[in-house]
C-alpha cells in the first residue's frame, strides 16, 4: 500500500497536476471566509514544490530562489491587501520589488555574459516582468478575468517550459496555473466571484514571470514567446456586453485566454519536435 | 674559513632547491586525451553512457614523498549523450544547469599510494554549487616518454561513485538512477 501511494505520488502527473489542484480546492474554499481565496495559487505551488524538490536552501540556485519567493508572495500578498490595499503607490511599490526581484534573481547569470549582451537581457527581462505586473494588477478587482488569465499562463507557460527543455520549471508553473484553475473552478460552482485582489495576482505574476524567464534563460524557451504570453491577461480586458453573467463571460474567456496561452508551446512543439522521455 | 662559508652554503641550498623542484613535478591534462565518462541506470532497463568533452587542470606528484595532488575542472555543457535533443535536456535546470553551473569541480585532499603508482585520489567535488567529498580509485597509472611526441607524461584511468541526490540534483529520481559511476581516463604532460 505505502509503495502504491510512493509511486503514484511519484508520478509527475500527481505531483504537478492532481495534488496542487486538490491542495489549491481546498485552500480557496477555506480561506474563503478571510478572503484570502487567492492563496490557493500558492498553496498549489508548494504543494508541488514538497512533491518534486524540497525546501532546502543550501545552494541559492535560480530554481531555488523562485520557490523562497512563492514562499515570500504568500506571505507578503495578503498584507498587500489587508494593509496596502487602498495606498495609491502599492502598485508601484509591486512594480519596483518585481524589478528588484529579477536582477536578483539572474545576476549569477548575467554576471557571466559581456557587458552589453547582460544589459540588453536585463532589460528585457524587467520589462517583461513589469508588463506582466501591470496587467495582472488590473485584474485584481475581476476574479473571473484574473482567475482565467493566471490558469491559461500557468499551464502556457508550464507546457513551453517542459517543450523548452525543463520539466522541473514546467512542473512548477503547471501547479501555478492549477491552482488557478481550483480558483475558477471554485468560482463557477458557487456561481459567485470569490475575493481576488493581489493575494491572487502577485503570486500569478511573480511565479509564472520568474519560471517563463528561467526557461528563457536556463532552458531554450524562445524569446519570442513572452511577448505571446503577455497577451494571455490582455485580451481578458477585452469589453464584454454588460449583460452577460460572469458564467458566460468565463466560458468565452477560458477557451480564448487558454488557446493563447499554448502558442508559445505549439511553437516550440514544432520547433524543437517533441520530447525525450 | 670564512670566506668559503657563504659560497658553499649558497652550494648547498642550490642542491636542496633543484632536488625539491625535481622530486615535485606537475602535469598538465591533455584535453585531446581527457575525459570524464559516466553511466546511469535508466528507468532499471538499462544503462545509459555519456561524457563531458571539456575537460581541464592539472595534476603533481611527488614520489618521494609520495604525495601528489590532482585540480580538475568540467565544463558542464560539454555533456554529449550522442543525442542533441537529451543533452540540451541533461545541461536544464533539472540536470546539470549548465548556464548558471557552467563549471564542476575536483580538488584532491589526499592522495594514497602503493609503491610508486598512486591508487586513491580523495577530494571534494563541486557540483550544482554544493561541495560534498568523493573518492576516485586509480585502476591504471603509467608514467614514460610518449613514443610519438618524445615529451614525459602520465595516463590514467580512474572511477568513482557519486549520489546525485547529495548534490541537489533530484530531478526524475528514482527512474534515472541516484548512483552515477564515473570513469576517468586522464593524460597529462609534463610541465
Amino acid at each position: 500500500m505505502n509503495q502504491i501511494t510512493n509511486e503514484l505520488l511519484a508520478h509527475p502527473v500527481v505531483q504537478s497536476i492532481a495534488v496542487p489542484f486538490f491542495v489549491a480546492l481546498v485552500t480557496a474554499k477555506l480561506f474563503s471566509y478571510l478572503r484570502l481565496s487567492g492563496l490557493a495559487v500558492v498553496a498549489g505551488f508548494c504543494a508541488t514544490v514538497f512533491l518534486i524538490a524540497d525546501f532546502n536552501f543550501e545552494s541559492l540556485s535560480i530554481v531555488k530562489k523562485i520557490i523562497l519567493l512563492g514562499l515570500v508572495v504568500a506571505v507578503v500578498s495578503p498584507i498587500l491587501d489587508l494593509l496596502l490595499g487602498n495606498w495609491r503607490f502599492t502598485r508601484y511599490l509591486i512594480l519596483s520589488a518585481c524589478a528588484a526581484t529579477v536582477l536578483w534573481i539572474f545576476l549569477p547569470v548575467l554576471e557571466q555574459k559581456e557587458m552589453l549582451e547582460a544589459a540588453i537581457y536585463a532589460v528585457a527581462m524587467v520589462s517583461f516582468i513589469l508588463c506582466l505586473a501591470v496587467l495582472m494588477d488590473h485584474l485584481r478587482t475581476k476574479p473571473m478575468c484574473a482567475g482565467s488569465a493566471g490558469m491559461s499562463l500557468g499551464l502556457g507557460v508550464g507546457a513551453s517550459a517542459l517543450l523548452g527543455a525543463s520539466a522541473l520549471l514546467g512542473q512548477l508553473s503547471f501547479a501555478v496555473g492549477m491552482g488557478a484553475s481550483a480558483y475558477v473552478l471554485l468560482q463557477l460552482l458557487n456561481g459567485k466571484p470569490l475575493s481576488c485582489g493581489r493575494t491572487f495576482t502577485v503570486p500569478i505574476t511573480v511565479l509564472c514571470g520568474l519560471v517563463a524567464l528561467s526557461a528563457l534563460i536556463l532552458a531554450k524557451l524562445p524569446w519570442y514567446c513572452l511577448p505571446v504570453l503577455l497577451i494571455v491577461p490582455l485580451v481578458t480586458m477585452m469589453p464584454l456586453p454588460e449583460s452577460w453573467s460572469q458564467h458566460h463571460k468565463l466560458i468565452v474567456l477560458l477557451p480564448l485566454t487558454l488557446m493563447i496561452g499554448a502558442i508559445p508551446a505549439i511553437l516550440i512543439w514544432y520547433e524543437s519536435g517533441g520530447l525525450i522521455l | 674559513m670564512s670566506r668559503l662559508t657563504i659560497p658553499l652554503l649558497v652550494l648547498v641550498l642550490l642542491f636542496a632547491s633543484a632536488k625539491v623542484f625535481a622530486a615535485s613535478q606537475t602535469y598538465k591534462l591533455d584535453p585531446t586525451h581527457t575525459y570524464v565518462n559516466f553511466a546511469v541506470s535508466h528507468l532499471g532497463f538499462s544503462t545509459m553512457y555519456g561524457r563531458f568533452d571539456k575537460t581541464s587542470g592539472q595534476f603533481s606528484m611527488d614520489l618521494t614523498a609520495k604525495t601528489a595532488s590532482v585540480d580538475v575542472t568540467i565544463r558542464t555543457s560539454s555533456i554529449n549523450t550522442g543525442l542533441e535533443k537529451r543533452d540540451d535536456h541533461l545541461r536544464s535546470p533539472d540536470f546539470f544547469n549548465a548556464v548558471e553551473f557552467p563549471v564542476t569541480a575536483f580538488k584532491s585532499t589526499a592522495v594514497k599510494f602503493d609503491g610508486d603508482a598512486p591508487t586513491r585520489v580523495s577530494g571534494n567535488l563541486t557540483l550544482l554549487g554544493v561541495t560534498k567529498p568523493v573518492t576516485l580509485t586509480i585502476a591504471a597509472f603509467k608514467c614514460g616518454v610518449n613514443p610519438m611526441n618524445k615529451k614525459t607524461m602520465c595516463g590514467i584511468d580512474a572511477t568513482a561513485s557519486i549520489k546525485r541526490s547529495d548534490f541537489g540534483m533530484k530531478y526524475a529520481l528514482p527512474g534515472v538512477a541516484d548512483e552515477i559511476k564515473l570513469f576517468i581516463e586522464a593524460e597529462g604532460y609534463k610541465n
